[in-house]
């Protein structure tokens, strides 16, 4: 049974930065701008502890394929690579980073619980119901927005919790956030569920039980199918990746410029 | 003795294998020789991670090199560990082809 030679010139001695997060290899930082090569290096950046070790694999071999196949086969290839990191850097994240991904995740949550507690409960309405302006402004618009930046603020405090992973637990609380957005859908479909809403002094009351009912004349469930379900199961992701995303470039130009280490 | 997957065993063989330093590249590009299927780049990390939890493989960093976008590179050398299951996998596969199938060529 062979085995290698020893590596050859330019290895520091012993161990250099470890995906445990332990000290960076010795030796001058990389060039900030080698850094920012688009949303694939920066999904990537958030999903690691180490990036160099990832981002240099796939930097390496982006150019190897551009000198040989030109510059769109290589950055049709390094997109690819990306897409089919994720999934195994997520789960790799989630084993070992748990107790990190966990403070993340309840983080986020205690953010998202803190917006919807200062809001105040939301109007529901129906064909029987018919509300002012100024409360459709109110439920929809303000609130609608107030918890999309609520959003935005816990997928950044999910991603500045964990140590190393950064992304993991955004997308965990991401994944959360749209499938209680089919919350109400799926009582409705699977129903007959119960509308309630709530009263002057705040108590929560059954306004009907109901099925849903498609179509244009039907005015129940307007607000689960047209504004719930596309806020809550698509921008309030959104949302939380994003303001996941901007932690990660925050902590790596941080690091970038002080020298540190960004997990 | 520890036990180790498919994918993490022909990861050992192709550091081990390997005529210059062994790093994520390199063990893909051998692997999927190997295998006659192309990995990807994660797959590869995240098992030669694995291989460095359970103590198989000793990673080390070098400076940082201008091909790779001025990031370093890990390199990969077996550990002791890892010698031992390698010698202990291939005493199992001689065993099990040690006595010829009598129903046909498998």
């Amino acid at each position: 049974m062979g085995h290698r030679a020893a590596p050859g010139s330019g290895v520091t001695a012993g161990h250099g930065a470890g995906r445990d997060g332990s000290a960076p290899a010795a030796g001058p930082k990389p060039a900030a701008d080698a850094r920012t090569g688009g949303l694939a290096e920066l999904v990537l950046a958030g999903l690691v502890v180490d990036e160099d070790e990832l981002l240099g694999d796939l930097t390496e071999g982006r150019a190897l394929r551009e000198a040989t196949y030109g510059g769109g086969a290589a950055r049709s290839w390094y997109r690819r690579q990306a897409v089919r990191a994720v999934p195994h850097l997520l789960w790799r994240g989630l084993r070992t980073r748990f107790g990190w991904v966990a403070l993340g995740v309840v983080g986020a949550w205690a953010v998202n619980l803190a917006v919807l507690a200062s809001l105040g409960p939301t109007g529901l309405y129906d064909s029987r119901y018919t509300p002012t302006t100024q409360q459709v402004l109110g439920d929809t618009i303000v609130h609608g927005v107030a918890i999309l930046l609520g959003g935005l603020v816990a997928g950044a405090v999910a991603a500045l919790l964990s140590r190393g992973a950064r992304l993991v637990p955004v997308v965990i609380v991401a994944a959360f956030c749209s499938l209680w957005a089919w919350e109400g859908p799926f009582y409705a479909i699977y129903g007959p569920a119960r509308l309630t809403g709530v009263t002057g002094d705040g108590t929560y009351v059954v306004v009907e039980t109901y099925v849903v009912e498609l179509g244009a004349w039907s005015q129940d469930l307007v607000l689960p199918a047209l504004w719930q379900l596309p806020t809550m199961s698509i921008l309030m992701p959104t949302v939380t990746l994003l303001g996941g995303l901007a932690a990660v470039a925050w902590t790596r130009r941080r690091a970038s410029r002080d020298g540190s280490d960004p997990a | 003795m520890r036990t180790i997957g498919g994918l993490e065993l022909d990861v050992l063989l192709a550091v081990a294998r390997s005529q210059g330093p062994a790093y994520g590249l390199s063990v893909r590009d051998e692997v999927g020789r190997a295998r006659g299927r192309e990995y990807s780049v994660g797959a590869i990390y995240t098992t030669l991670a694995r291989l460095e939890d359970k103590g198989l493989v000793a990673g080390r960093s070098t400076e940082p090199l201008p091909v790779r976008g001025g990031r370093s590179r890990r390199e990969y050398d077996l550990t002791i560990s890892a010698r031992e299951v390698l010698a202990a996998e291939r005493e199992r596969s001689a065993r099990r082809w040690d006595t010829e199938p009598h129903r046909g060529q498998a």
